[in-house]
């Protein structure tokens, strides 16, 4: 019988240990979902599977969109939950996936917007503003307001697999004809924002209690824990109060490594 | 003696897609004009059984001929609109020209074929039409050697007399919105069950006529709940009985796809369905925002004034007076027409 959904990672190296401190940090919350791992080294507490020699580990990370069509589309779930390996359960999230979902087949939280008066930055990963909405439009995004996302989480439907993944290539190629090849991160925003005709669903504002990115690093070389914390807007730097269940604790990578060592 | 001038259709008429009932309406507007010898000629020979389109040329003083009894030698004119097997079955461009007649060929797509374009170098077409300027512009660019050979641009025309709504059965308190097209995944966004189902109309019904099993599957990460989507195969319905039930027509297609002279969205104005759709491609040409529709540049917009119709009955029935009245008079005037045939007709045998 086919299963709500299923949590998934990738890791080697350093990152197994990261990884495992990522499981550890599930199953300590008490969540009941399966949590499936690709890595180098044996990680417990999880359905551990070794890498696939066959999917390229490339530096742009679009191998993400190939486990989850050669080995994730294999198995009998509704949704797939990716999740970097350097994150963190502070507490259980109660997911309620459907409503997170609300009807679209692939979810990343959308940050912060790279087209209003508020923006500061001018560019995300080097695509200045202006070309990236350009980029967006002209593949069929037609919502208004444009935002960065953070490729560390996101969620795509079983049937939803392989067009997902056509689509992120196709921008991505959009892109490096236009002279800028930047990782898979960029794809991952295109593919929520074209997928939402209400983009608001992808929000970040809206689930401050599930996700966020600490990214300034309120964490910094220490493991993430259950409290309110000011979460930094990355193209406007406004400040958003969250307290999240899931850290993408980015800049915890050795306290996340220690914990399992 | 018979003065008329000869025209061959090289093409045949159905209620299915956009070039057969384009030739459909103009058959109708030209035989009430009487001034041509109407001849129409199908691809197959199997189409000479279609009982209701037999009688339609029967009633239009059109005569069948097939590919066996064309006359060896005649003086006229060969028109085809969109049938490009006449190119890719080269023998059968041949015979048309073999016969001594000008032919004179409307692309009606956003592309062209390696084929067509080996025909129309060759010199095997005569005039080369458009449906509008922007269809030249997109053409023109795609490939050059277009801009080597005569061409026009003569826009569809419409038989407005064809183009009656039909009553409701019952009254419903639902908002029905929906759409038509052939059954091809370009003429759907790739958020297509979203697109519609975000639409913040509480009573909104969706249906969609043109939904193949491709498509489904392409769209099985959704779940469509029939209390609220009714999805039908092309041709499920006469497009005039489809169109009928509809309160709105909103339509979205794949953004590779570049959409021209949609004849859906006029018939759906004929009837007196206002329209929402993409402010892209020759919508705005089609569509005068404000008044028979709405075109829109985002989603905020898009459902913006989707609400506004259905919560605004008043000005959803002025908008559906306009529709039908101003494509009445863009679309549908044979005069018009045949002055644009004439003027095509005097380029073609060199008259100033």
């Amino acid at each position: 019988m086919k299963k709500k959904f299923c949590y998934w990672s990738i890791s080697w190296g350093d990152y197994d240990h990261i990884c495992q401190s990522l499981v550890d940090s599930a199953i300590g919350v008490g969540i009941e979902e399966d949590f499936i791992v690709f890595s180098e080294k044996p990680i417990k507490n999880c359905i551990n599977h070794r890498l696939d020699d066959s999917i390229e580990l490339d530096r742009l990370q679009f191998f993400k969109f190939e486990y989850l069509k050669k080995q994730l589309s294999k198995l009998d779930y509704e949704y797939f939950i990716f999740i970097d390996a350097d994150h963190f359960f502070v507490r259980h999230p109660h997911m309620d996936i459907d409503k997170i979902m609300n009807g679209s087949p692939w979810h990343s939280f959308l940050e912060s917007p790279v087209n209003s008066h508020r923006t500061k930055r001018q560019d995300w990963w080097g695509i200045p503003n202006n070309t990236l909405c350009s980029a967006m439009y002209q593949n069929g995004v037609q919502s208004a307001e444009i935002r960065n996302t953070n490729g560390g989480f996101w969620i795509c439907h079983r049937n939803f697999i392989n067009r997902a993944s056509e689509l992120a290539y196709e921008f991505h190629n959009h892109l490096k004809a236009r002279g800028y090849t930047v990782p898979e991160e960029v794809s991952i925003g295109y593919l929520s924002h074209l997928m939402s005709p209400d983009v608001t669903d992808r929000y970040l504002e809206k689930y401050v209690n599930y996700w966020a990115s600490d990214w300034v690093g309120t964490f910094r070389d220490k493991l993430p824990y259950d409290h309110q914390w000011d979460y930094t807007s990355y193209m406007t730097y406004e400040k958003l109060t969250v307290q999240p269940a899931i850290v993408h604790a980015m800049r915890s990578k050795t306290a996340l490594i220690n914990k399992s060592k | 003696m018979n003065m008329k001038k000869n025209i061959f259709f090289f093409q045949w008429p159905s209620n299915l897609g956009g070039a057969d009932t384009r030739l459909k309406d103009l058959i109708t507007g030209l035989n009430k004009l009487n001034k041509y010898n109407l001849y129409c000629i199908p691809l197959d020979e199997f189409r000479l059984k279609e009982k209701e389109n037999v009688n339609f040329l029967k009633e239009n003083n059109v005569n069948i001929l097939y590919w066996d009894n064309l006359p060896k030698q005649v003086d006229g004119y060969a028109i085809s609109f969109c049938n490009f097997r006449l190119f890719s079955e080269k023998w059968r461009i041949l015979k048309i020209k073999e016969m001594g007649l000008k032919f004179i060929w409307s692309n009606d797509m956003m592309w062209t074929t390696p084929e067509e374009m080996q025909c129309l170098n060759e010199g095997l077409i005569d005039m080369y039409l458009f449906t509008s300027d922007f269809h030249k512009q997109i053409l023109e660019n795609k490939s050059p050697d277009i801009k080597k050979n005569k061409s026009y641009i003569l826009p569809n025309y419409f038989n407005f007399d064809a183009y009656k709504k039909i009553p409701k059965k019952k009254s419903t308190d639902k908002f029905i919105i929906g759409k038509v097209s052939r059954s091809d995944e370009m003429k759907f966004s790739e958020n297509f069950p979203l697109f519609y189902e975000k639409i913040p109309v509480k009573n909104s019904f969706f249906s969609i006529m043109g939904v193949n099993d491709n498509i489904k599957n392409k769209y099985s990460w959704f779940d469509f709940n029939k209390d609220k989507w009714e999805l039908l195969n092309e041709n499920a319905k006469s497009s005039i009985a489809f169109l009928s039930q509809l309160d709105l027509y909103v339509f979205n297609a794949n953004h590779k796809y570049i959409e021209n002279q949609s004849r859906a969205i006029i018939e759906a104005q004929l009837i007196g369905v206002p329209t929402v759709v993409p402010n892209y491609g020759n919508f705005s040409n089609m569509i005068w925002h404000g008044r028979t529709g709405y075109t829109f540049d985002n989603m905020n917009e898009c459902y913006y004034y989707i609400n506004l119709l259905s919560k605004n009955k008043t000005l959803l029935k002025e908008m559906s007076e306009n529709t039908r009245e101003f494509s009445k008079k863009i679309w549908c005037d044979i005069n018009n027409q045949n002055f644009h045939l004439e003027n095509i007709f005097n380029m073609l045998d060199n008259v100033e």
